[in-house]
């Protein structure tokens, strides 16, 4: 069982996103589109045509493929259900994070590739977001890691304890903030807009149509769920399963289902209560978060728990 | 005991209520002069054993009483100098009768603050009375700021300060009671009377640590260099009659509450831990002020850090230590009370003459008012050391105690910095008294008649003449009852 | 509920809180957030001390406990939002350096206290932990003092250390008899009411708050 339960990530994880954008909506009075509805979008790009331009190169076509898969990697990481490590020595959180690199790194050369201005600006401004957001969800997931001596997050899962510590608490509120960051949502960006003025992850797949984009979409939303999981499975590590029987599993997996209705929650009233800062200012609120994950590191070595 | 605390407070009320400025003036000096009298008898009886109220909650001994006695006589200086000095002020429209009730309820505030400070017994006590007076202070530095910008920006530097270094004495007065609490448990964990008796058996390690904080903390308020810089603003912006207070006792409560925990500390630590920072912290006051009296053209800031200086030289007799040295500081702590708030008062009527408080624009001040230049010149003698002045005694006392010490660096920079003050002092006071006022000036002299007989002027020159008869006679000899008085607070304070 | 408490480390979270606290200063731009900040600092801190109180059933820290919340949560807060109110100087703090560095410079400090009082030196009365965070406090606001322009962020930045230090004073000796409790909160109570007017007769007197303007004493 634990070989596959990637698969519940993968095919998800558009879900989780309709969810978001349904709540999101009911939040703030609308009516909104079906939970479905993401499905059905990704249903109507692949059966449409693509338009590429002529000036990419190679880049542009591999992109999708190598984002997709490497979501897939990171999908395959994390323990979804089950603490049973699935694929050995994998699962460790600083691959997690070399994969989401690895997927960022292609994304911007194909924003760069088309050679519009919005794409350029869009892999600019991402990769300036990135070297704030990424050593600070290495330091939020450090303490993790340290609390439980491993840097493989199912043993991280499986040893969590009961009780939280200050530095856990602290990690935890950095961690989330590297989610919204991570996620494109809306202090930093805004995913349900193409203004040209703000945009980041939008504007470096701003060329991209078809099934192509299609496949950006469900990698993103796939990343996006990778992300949850990951949260869930570090800083609330209740009910998931610990071996691969039956009653373990299905108990798993409403809680697991419960927990990421719980994040998505979270999603929708951080972006139906905040507004969008202006990119001048996000240095100052992700150096803040940093801030929390440098303390939470300092705070455990200090207090040892 | 008690009625020490009290007189004051209700000096201040009845100078706040009452309408007539001239009536508050003269009951303001009626109050302090009950309050001297009503004082006497338990300062004497302090000197000879100590003396506690109010279940212990104040105490004093020799050198409590010793510092008293210095904050009375200076108070009734102050009280005296003020009735003509806002008389003054009152008649060129300074400030009104709001500020005069202000003035004279604060003044008396303050006073209150510093006997409370020697009065108490328990160290946390003494911290409250030590911040009470910053507070009390910044107003009367800041009074009238409607008419004086500047003055705002004193007080403001002023409280910011002293309030933050004070913050640290208060840290380091936490830590002490922590380490008192472990040795004989929370009851009286604070009262000197009783830390002096476990002194040795203290934490030597923490108690490190709090002299640290503390000496930081109340250095600030001693104006101790380099955290002195509130001081010369506060005192050139002060009324005259304030920057003498300032000067004259603030400090030396400040130094006080220092001396108070050197005792405590050094039983613990041994004397080269405490003394040693006393003297890097006295040389570099005495040397920041020697460069800045050279320098300086404003005679009231010359003033304020030939302040530093002597807090300087203080700071460094107490760390020398010694009986000699100790002696020399509390010497000095008297010469310089005497000195320089006779400066001050000075420097107040000649500011109100010539309307500047800059060096180059006042001259001939011994020739065109005699008196007054007399006592300037005396003052000015005494505090650059000349002897045989009071100052050059118990700085060639401490200087002394240095050299038997065999502290051979230490002494020749004394020696070099004093030598630059010596000089300083000279020139700046020289330029001001020697010399013609200048055509305008002359003028503006002639104009201003001498007013008729007036009981408050002849109140404030009295004792400017008393002061300046006993800085010269303080140079000759050392009277028997104050050598006596120091001799026991030397021994008070366990220096063998 | 003792039990409780130590379960769920009820103390190391509170003290944690006021660090964070201290530390979101650096991020703010308004004064108002900084009283707010400064709001939750004292009721944390008030929180603190009667959970120790609890712990140690001692009477005169329940005292403390409501004597902080009176002064330093409820009158100081009420008081401050009077002066920034009659200021009008709602917006920036204008620092001398960005937030961000200031943040970060922060969190070195708070690293370097815990790194050099790692050991302690002090086996302090209910959590070896507390005086780290009280020393790193008071550092923190040191520094918001020293890189802030306007008046009221240095009354504020003493305001915090004052809070550092009491919390320092606690977890050294479960707080001082109660009368000296009373005088200490006093006189800072009065410091704090007297730098406010100062404040504003420094806007009054010089046109704005910039404590930039106060350079004309100096030598």
């Amino acid at each position: 069982m634990e070989y596959f339960q990637f698969l519940i990530i993968i095919i998800f994880s558009p879900l989780v996103n309709g969810v978001v954008k349904k709540l999101k909506a009911t939040m703030q009075g609308r009516q909104g589109p079906g939970v479905l509805q993401a499905y059905y979008d990704l249903m109507r790009l692949f059966k449409k045509d693509m338009v590429i331009s002529t000036v990419t190169s190679w880049v542009f076509k591999a992109t999708p493929f190598i984002v997709y898969v490497a979501s897939i990697i990171a999908a395959m990481l994390v323990p979804v259900l089950t603490v049973r490590p699935a694929y050995g020595v994998m699962g460790d959180v600083i691959a997690l994070i070399a994969v989401f690199a690895l997927a960022r790194f292609f994304m911007a050369l194909a924003g760069l590739d088309a050679g519009t201005a919005f794409g350029g600006e869009g892999s600019s401004r991402e990769m300036t977001v990135a070297i704030l957001v990424e050593p600070m969800m290495m330091l939020a997931l450090f303490t993790a890691a340290i609390a439980t001596g491993s840097t493989n997050i199912a043993s991280i899962a499986a040893a969590h304890g009961s009780g939280y510590s200050p530095s856990h608490l602290l990690a935890l509120s950095a961690f989330m903030v590297a989610i919204v960051a991570e996620t494109g949502r809306v202090p930093v960006d805004n995913p349900d807009t193409h203004l040209e003025l703000t945009m980041i992850h939008e504007g470096m797949i701003l060329e991209y149509s078809g099934r192509y984009l299609a496949l950006m979409e469900w990698a993103h939303a796939i990343k996006q769920m990778v992300l949850f999981t990951l949260a869930v499975d570090i800083f609330f590590p209740f009910g998931i399963a610990r071996d691969a029987g039956v009653e373990g599993l299905a108990l798993s997996l409403g809680v697991y289902g419960m927990k990421m209705f719980g994040m998505a929650f979270l999603m929708a009233a951080v972006e139906s209560t905040r507004a969008k800062v202006r990119f001048f200012q996000l240095p100052s609120i992700l150096g803040g978060a940093f801030v929390l994950a440098f303390l939470s590191l300092v705070t455990h070595i200090m207090m040892g728990k | 005991m008690i009625a020490i605390l009290i007189i004051p407070i209700v000096t201040a009320v009845a100078c706040y209520l009452l309408k007539n400025p001239r009536v508050i003036g003269y009951v303001s000096l009626a109050g302090v002069a009950a309050l001297a009298v009503y004082a006497y008898p338990t300062i004497a009886a302090s000197l000879s054993g100590p003396v506690s109220a109010a279940e212990g909650a104040f105490s004093m001994d020799a050198l409590s009483g010793y510092i008293m006695a210095i904050v009375l006589f200076l108070s009734l200086a102050s009280a005296m100098y003020s009735i003509s000095y806002l008389e003054h002020e009152l008649e060129t429209g300074l400030t009104d009768l709001r500020g005069v009730r202000r003035y004279y309820g604060l003044l008396h505030l303050f006073i209150f603050t510093m006997l409370l400070v020697t009065m108490a017994d328990n160290l946390a006590i003494m911290w409250i009375g030590i911040e009470a007076t910053t507070i009390v202070s910044a107003l009367l530095i800041g009074l009238g700021f409607h008419k004086r910008p500047l003055a705002v920006e004193a007080a403001w530097k002023y409280i910011i300060l002293c309030t933050v270094g004070i913050t640290f004495a208060l840290l380091g007065t936490f830590i002490t009671y922590y380490a008192s609490t472990a040795v004989m448990g929370t009851e009286g964990a604070l009262n000197w009377t009783k830390l002096k008796t476990i002194a040795p058996r203290l934490n030597p390690e923490t108690m490190k640590l709090a002299f640290i904080f503390v000496l930081v903390g109340y250095g600030t308020k001693a104006g101790l260099a380099p955290v002195h810089n509130w001081l010369p603003d506060a005192h050139s912006q002060a009324p005259s009659p304030i920057s003498a207070l300032l000067s004259g006792i603030l400090l030396n409560t400040a130094f006080y509450g220092i001396m108070r925990f050197v005792s405590i500390v050094e039983p613990s630590t041994g004397n080269a831990f405490t003394g040693n920072l006393l003297i890097i912290f006295g040389l570099i006051s005495v040397g920041i002020a020697a460069i800045f009296i050279l320098v300086q053209e404003n005679y009231k800031r010359l003033l304020a850090y030939s302040s530093i200086e002597h807090m300087g030289i203080i700071s460094l007799g107490v760390g020398i230590g010694g009986p000699i040295g100790i002696y020399g500081a509390l010497l000095h702590i008297l010469n310089h009370a005497l000195s320089k708030p006779l400066m001050f008062f000075a420097s107040g009527k000649i500011q109100s003459r010539f309307g500047s408080q800059n060096i180059a624009n006042v001259t001939g001040v011994l020739s065109s008012m005699p008196l007054l230049g007399a006592l300037t010149f005396i003052g000015a003698l005494s505090l650059s050391g000349t002897p045989p002045f009071n100052i050059f005694v118990s700085e060639f006392t401490v200087l002394k105690a240095g050299v038997d010490k065999g502290l051979w660096l230490v002494t020749a920079l004394f020696l070099f910095f004093v030598v630059i003050v010596f000089y300083g002092v000279l020139s700046g006071f020289g330029k001001m008294l020697f010399g013609k006022p200048d055509e305008a000036m002359r003028e503006r002299l002639a104009h201003h008649h001498a007013p008729g007989f007036n009981f408050g002027t002849m109140l404030g020159n009295g004792i400017m003449i008393f002061m300046a008869l006993s800085v010269i006679v303080m140079g000759l000899k050392v009277p028997g009852f104050i050598d006596d008085t120091i001799r026991t607070c030397v021994q008070v304070l366990g220096v063998k | 509920m003792k039990t409780w408490i130590e379960a769920f480390s009820v103390i190391d979270f509170i003290s944690v809180g006021i660090l964070l606290t201290a530390v979101t200063l650096n991020a703010f731009k308004s004064i108002e957030s900084y009283v707010k900040a400064y709001t939750i600092n004292s009721w944390l801190l008030s929180g603190l001390i009667a959970v120790v109180a609890l712990l140690a059933g001692e009477t005169h820290l329940y005292i403390a406990a409501l004597l902080t919340l009176a002064t330093k949560g409820i009158i100081i807060p009420l008081f401050l939002r009077r002066i920034v109110r009659q200021m009008r100087v709602t917006h920036e703090v204008q620092p001398y350096i960005s937030n961000s560095l200031s943040l970060a410079i922060s969190g070195i400090l708070v690293a370097v206290v815990y790194a050099s009082l790692k050991d302690g030196i002090f086996v302090t009365g209910f959590s070896k932990n507390v005086l780290q965070i009280s020393i790193a406090v008071i550092l923190i606001s040191l520094f918001i003092m020293i890189t802030r322009k306007k008046a009221l962020t240095l009354v504020m930045g003493l305001l915090f250390m004052e809070n550092g230090l009491f919390l320092a004073g606690f977890s050294l000796t479960f707080g001082m008899p109660t009368i000296i409790e009373l005088g200490v909160l006093f006189d800072m109570l009065m410091g704090v009411i007297i730098l406010g007017i100062f404040a504003v007769q420094i806007k009054r007197a010089f046109a704005s708050a910039d404590l930039d303007n106060l350079t004309v004493l100096k030598g």
